[in-house]
């Protein structure tokens, strides 16, 4: 039997007595021996020992308790916010309501008593609705319609002054300079500069540049409701911007005029607008690409 | 394969029975391929970790071939070209307080050597005898664990043996 295999067999501890006598006289037999006892001092069980269970047990709780404590903590912040969310939601609704209108655009709105307020393009509105029924008030940017409820002292809040009335149709116009009111129907009070005026129904206040007058009007209702823009002795700058905002548009006159303009123009037609604008006052328009009208003279 | 009784080994006892089971000779395998600097049990721990995490989407049959791959690949991704450093315990196995000085000078002489020798072995050489020899694992088993024939594993361990002896035999001869 060669070396080779008796090593081998000596390997897997498979040798006859007789062979085991064979490989004890070989030369090599006693380092073959110390090699393999001397191996089991790089045993991995002694270099290489892993912990116990117990030690990696405590990273794997820690592990899962650190995701379970940030989920636990993410989900109680979501909670929080869901559940403030929807306090402060249900709240808010009965403090402060606010409304707003972009160009060329219309909102009815009603209010906690029933009463209707039809708010005009480019216009805000904001009222307390928790405590409507002891403070019927509100703010105003803008114009607005109302038709209000019998019941407790109304106030329309503006910049310029205030609207105070009883169970009554009426038109606020607080915009740029200008501040308009008009009543339709019962009683408006307009304060303004420490100023009182009274307004009965048909009757309309303007306010321009610290003055105050008081006309009677003619329509029953405001013409923008009606999608019409009414203008009585106004200055034709004043009814340019109307037609502006209206039609959002840009108007160019070669020379400004001092005019003032009286009369009406729609709201769904420009070129039937442009035409109640411009024939009155002995005036052409043409009509641009780009949302642009050039008005001129007509013996231009 | 035996069918497992369980879908998966998200169970605390039987995975600290897997543990049990494979962690130490797992432990030892990366141990005599790559030596102790990289921390063979660390990565053993951490490819049980690995485990727990997944335990959901492993099969308890694949769990054994799951750690050693992800042990396996922890070295892989540290070794790069690091040297092999098998140590030799300094704790004796045999008492040899009563032999000469000549002959602990020889025997420290011989560890040393040995554990070069052991080092500059081929790893597959010598983890299969290290393996054979010093975990007592049969040549059966060996070639399972390293995915080769007996046959295979037989000769690889013959070979280491005769690397060892025909290095430390000049030792010997002094």
């Amino acid at each position: 039997m060669d070396k080779e295999n008796l090593v081998k067999k000596w390997l897997n501890n498979d040798l006859s007595n007789a062979e085991a006598e064979t490989f004890n006289a070989m030369e090599d037999a006693k380092l073959y021996e110390e090699i393999i006892e001397e191996a089991q001092r790089f045993n991995g069980n002694i270099s290489a020992k892993v912990g116990s269970f117990d030690v990696l047990d405590d990273k794997l709780v820690a592990k899962k308790r650190t995701a379970l404590y940030w989920v636990k903590v993410a989900s109680s912040i979501a909670a929080i916010l869901v559940v403030s969310f929807s306090l402060f939601t249900l709240i808010n609704k009965d403090e402060i309501s606010s409304f707003k209108t972009n160009l060329a655009q219309n909102e009815t709105i009603t209010l906690p008593d029933n009463s209707i307020v039809n708010l005009n393009e480019l216009s805000e509105l904001e009222y307390f609705s928790s405590n409507w029924g002891e403070n019927r008030s509100l703010n105003l940017k803008g114009e607005a319609y109302f038709d209000v409820e019998k019941g407790k002292r109304f106030d329309v809040d503006t910049d310029f002054g205030k609207v105070s009335v009883l169970g009554t149709e009426f038109n606020v116009l607080s915009r740029d300079s200008i501040f308009k009111v008009s009543c339709y129907e019962g009683l408006v009070q307009v304060t303004y500069n420490n100023n009182d005026v009274k307004l009965p129904a048909g009757t309309e206040f303007i306010l321009i540049s610290g003055k105050g007058t008081k006309s009677s009007i003619a329509i029953a209702e405001p013409y923008w409701l009606k999608n019409m823009s009414v203008f009585e002795n106004a200055p034709f700058k004043e009814v340019i911007n109307e037609l502006e905002k209206q039609y959002n548009i840009k108007v160019q006159q070669p020379t400004e005029l001092n005019v003032n303009f009286t009369g009406a123009f729609e709201h769904n037609n420009l070129e039937n607008a442009l035409k109640s604008i411009t024939k009155p006052l002995n005036l052409t328009y043409n009509i641009q690409n780009n949302n642009e009208v050039i008005i001129r003279n007509v013996q231009n | 394969m035996s069918k497992s009784l369980h879908q998966d080994i998200c169970d605390k006892t039987r995975f600290s029975k897997l543990y049990e089971k494979y962690a130490q000779s797992l432990s030892n395998i990366l141990f005599y391929k790559y030596g102790e600097l990289l921390n063979p049990s660390d990565k053993v721990q951490e490819a049980f970790i690995k485990l727990w995490e997944n335990c959901a989407k492993i099969k308890p049959e694949t769990a054994k071939s799951y750690l050693y791959t992800t042990a396996n690949n922890m070295m892989l991704n540290e070794v790069k070209h690091q040297k092999v450093v098998l140590k030799y315990q300094e704790v004796k196995p045999k008492d040899y307080t009563n032999e000469s000085p000549e002959f602990i000078l020889r025997k420290k002489e011989f560890l040393k050597r040995f554990e070069n020798v052991l080092s500059q072995l081929k790893e597959e050489e010598r983890v299969a005898f290290l393996l054979n020899k010093v975990d007592g694992k049969t040549h059966k088993e060996v070639a399972e664990i390293l995915g080769i024939t007996k046959k295979v594993a037989e000769h690889r361990i013959y070979a280491a043996l005769n690397k060892l002896k025909n290095e430390l035999e000049e030792l010997n001869r002094k």
